[in-house]
Parts: structure tokens; sequence; C-alpha cells
């Protein structure tokens, strides 16, 4: 089991998280979904050690987590500029020697002798979710990794997703969009400025999307009537 | 279409370098004019070990820019063992490219071999100071960082030799600060 247990992150005198307790079971796909500024992003900086908590802890069977144990994929991946694709997957390769990433390369269509500044956005998060597929870490955190992909790509990172939980790997993945989280995940929180508002297990996520309609509805009418009906 | 690595340049045959591989695909041009420059240098008399003391000076420019994060935590190791793997890294490559015009300008100039004792030692410290500095302001945030006044005056150290003394106080403060530094963000590697 991998708990985050009450993690408060505070920039300045803005509270990301006061207290925040999720209990993740190992071997499982999580997801989190909210909107912009919900703080999905800083949850995975925070549980990768990115961001030094103001209080709380990550642990997993009560250790401490360890980044040698994580791999992580930012929401926008930034590249050394000057280096293709091949030199990153180079890179990753030598620095994890039991990893390939032919399939992946094959699977995306990776471009990888072009300079990976003049990819598409789409190509860059596939290059990037590469790099933390081919580390086969017990723990993945995937900031947004549907974001800008086409049809296709979607179906792929599920089913390379999918397969990571397969072979053992826990998941924890964020997303604004329930709908690409629920053919996926066995469990999804809805994240709301920094608070767990809601958890569904499989099986109740068309409750789940009547739910956030309702909550989407209400923050719609509040911000444009200045009102709740 | 199979993945098979070999064409091109390789990030393997400048030891896993970032810096190198995108330095040498970002200025190809120059790199090949530097190597022009270099090899009709060696053939003056006195000038072949100066210009690889000023190849050594341009080369400290591959570390001007900040590399992101996910790269630095890329091999898992701690901060001592990036900054130890990082300068090797350099003098590695330094030489091996500087080697083939040092053995011309030996074989060319004979009683110019004396520089060459002076140039070992210039080119190794001048690539040790850039990567030191580079690591004791590194913040992943910004990409292109500006050289500090305090950095300037290092490498003014390696042209005057008054300000040698400043230069060699500051590899060893930039050392220890490279080290503080990329604990902040390396703190549970070895």
């Amino acid at each position: 089991m991998i708990t985050i247990d009450a993690l408060t992150v505070r920039y300045g005198s803005l509270t990301v998280f006061d207290g925040l307790t999720m209990h993740l079971s190992e071997q499982a796909v999580h997801g989190v979904v909210g909107v912009d500024g919900a703080g999905k992003s800083s949850l995975l900086r925070a549980v990768y050690g990115i961001i030094t908590p103001d209080s709380g802890s990550v642990t997993r069977a009560g250790h401490p987590l360890r980044r040698r144990d994580m791999a992580y994929l930012e929401d926008e991946p930034r590249f050394y500029d000057g280096l293709t694709g091949r030199d990153l997957l180079d890179l990753t390769a030598h620095c994890h020697p039991s990893s390939d990433p032919a399939p992946y390369v094959r699977l995306f269509a990776l471009p990888v002798d072009r300079p990976i500044a003049a990819w598409p956005a789409g190509m860059r998060k596939k290059l990037a979710l590469t790099v933390a597929l081919m580390q086969r870490k017990p723990l993945l955190l995937l900031d947004e990794p549907f974001d800008g992909l086409d049809a296709q790509s979607l179906y792929t990172v599920r089913q390379l997703i999918a397969q990571c939980r397969d072979e053992g790997s826990t998941v924890l993945v964020t997303s604004q969009r329930l709908a690409t989280l629920e053919p996926l995940c066995d469990d999804i929180r809805l994240l709301d400025e920094g608070r767990v508002t809601a958890e569904y297990r499989r099986g109740e996520y068309a409750r789940a999307a009547g739910e956030l309609e309702k909550f989407f509805a209400r923050h719609y009418l509040t911000c444009y009537h200045g009102k709740i009906n | 279409m199979a993945y098979s690595g070999l064409r091109g340049l390789r990030t393997a045959w400048l030891g896993y370098s970032p810096e190198w591989t995108a330095g040498m695909r970002r200025h190809r041009a120059a790199a090949g004019a530097a190597a022009g420059v270099l090899f009709l240098c060696t053939l003056i008399p006195y000038a072949g070990f100066p210009a690889l003391c000023a190849a050594a000076l341009c080369c400290t420019g591959l570390y001007a820019d900040n590399e992101p994060l996910s790269l630095l935590l890329l091999p898992e190791r701690g901060s001592a063992r990036i900054l130890v793997g990082k300068v090797l890294t350099a003098w590695r490559n330094y030489f091996l490219a500087a080697a083939p015009f040092a053995l011309l300008a030996l074989l060319a100039h004979p009683r110019t071999a004396w520089m060459a004792a002076a140039w070992i030692p210039f080119a190794a410290l001048v690539l040790m100071y850039a990567v030191l500095a580079k690591y004791a302001r590194y913040d992943p945030s910004t990409e292109h960082p500006k050289l500090s006044g305090t950095t300037r005056v290092g490498y003014l150290g390696f042209l005057v030799p008054l300000f040698l003394p400043v230069t060699l106080c500051l590899i060893v403060a930039y050392a220890l600060r490279a080290e503080r530094n990329l604990n902040r963000y390396l703190y549970d590697y070895d």
C-alpha cells in the first residue's frame, strides 16, 4: 500500500494541499481528475519529491518512497535543446541497461533522428512517456499522459499503462477528463482545490460522470451568474 | 523501421554527455571550422598549443545552458558522482578531440613540446571550472542563465595571470557550492 499521509504544500500564502491523504493499492492504476489549478500536477511533483511538502509523508509499506523506485512524466515535458530523440533514448538506455526503446519507437512512430525541438507537442509527450516507461519502475507518476494525443495514440498509451500494471507497477495518472481515465483506472479520485472530494471504484464511473457534470454546472452558474440554483 | 542507433553522431561517442552531444549538433559548422583553424595553427610554430588552449575556452560554452531536471535525475546518482562524472567526461571528450592536433603540433615543431606541459593543466582547469560554475548556479527553471560577474572574473583568470589565484579559489568555492546545490535535487541518491 502506498500512503500519501497528511500532505501539506504551500506556495507562499497559497495553500495547494492541506492535509491531503490518499491510500493507493499496489499493482493498480489510480486516476486523479480535476480542473486546471486543482492541484493534480503539484500532487505528482510532491510525491516525486520535486516539491518539498511543508508537512506529511509519502510511504510504501511504512517506508519512505525513494525516487529511484519512481518514474515521472511531466505535464509539459522539457528537453535539452539540440538533442535528437535517438540521443535521449540512448542516454536513457545507458542509464537503465535493461530497457529497450525499440517497441515504443515502433508503436509511436517516433522520428528519432530529428531534433526534439522540431517535434509536435504530441510526439514530445510520447517521447517523454517512452523515457518514463523504459525505466520500468515500481511506481509510475504520469501527469496528463493523454494530453495532445490522437485517438490511436490514446489507445496505445492506455494499453501500455495497463501492461505496466499487469507487470506489477503501480500507476498514478492525472487527467482533466474523466472519459480518458474510465477505461483504464481501477479507481478515480476527484481533486478540487487541493482536496479529494470524491472517490469512485470501477463500476461507479457512470455516477462519477453525473456528479462531475453537476460540479461543473455549479461552477459555471457561480462564476457566470454569481449564484447557485 | 528497426531501431539501430547507428546513424550519424552518437551520444555514446561523446561519453553520453548531453552537453557535448547537443553542442556538436547545434554548432556542427563551428566545430568543423574550429578543426580547420586548429589544423592550420599546428602548422605555425608556437601557435598550436595556444590554439588548443583557446579551443578549451570555447568548449566552456557547451556548459552555458541548464538541462531539464528530468535529464539530471536520469542517471540516478548523487551530486558528487554527477559532478565527478561531468568533469571526467569533459576532459575525455576534449583531450580525445585535441590529441591529434597536439600530436601534429609536436611532430611539426618538436621544440614546442614544453608548451604541452602548460596546455594540459590549463585545459583541464578551464573545463573543470566551466562544469563547476554551471552546477553551482544550476536551476532547472532557467534554461539559459546569464553568467554572473564573479564567474566572468574567474574566466578572466585564465587569460590574465594576475587573476589566476581568484580563479583557483573560485574552483574550490564552486565545487562546494555545486555539490550543495545539486543535493537539493539529488538528495536521495548516493
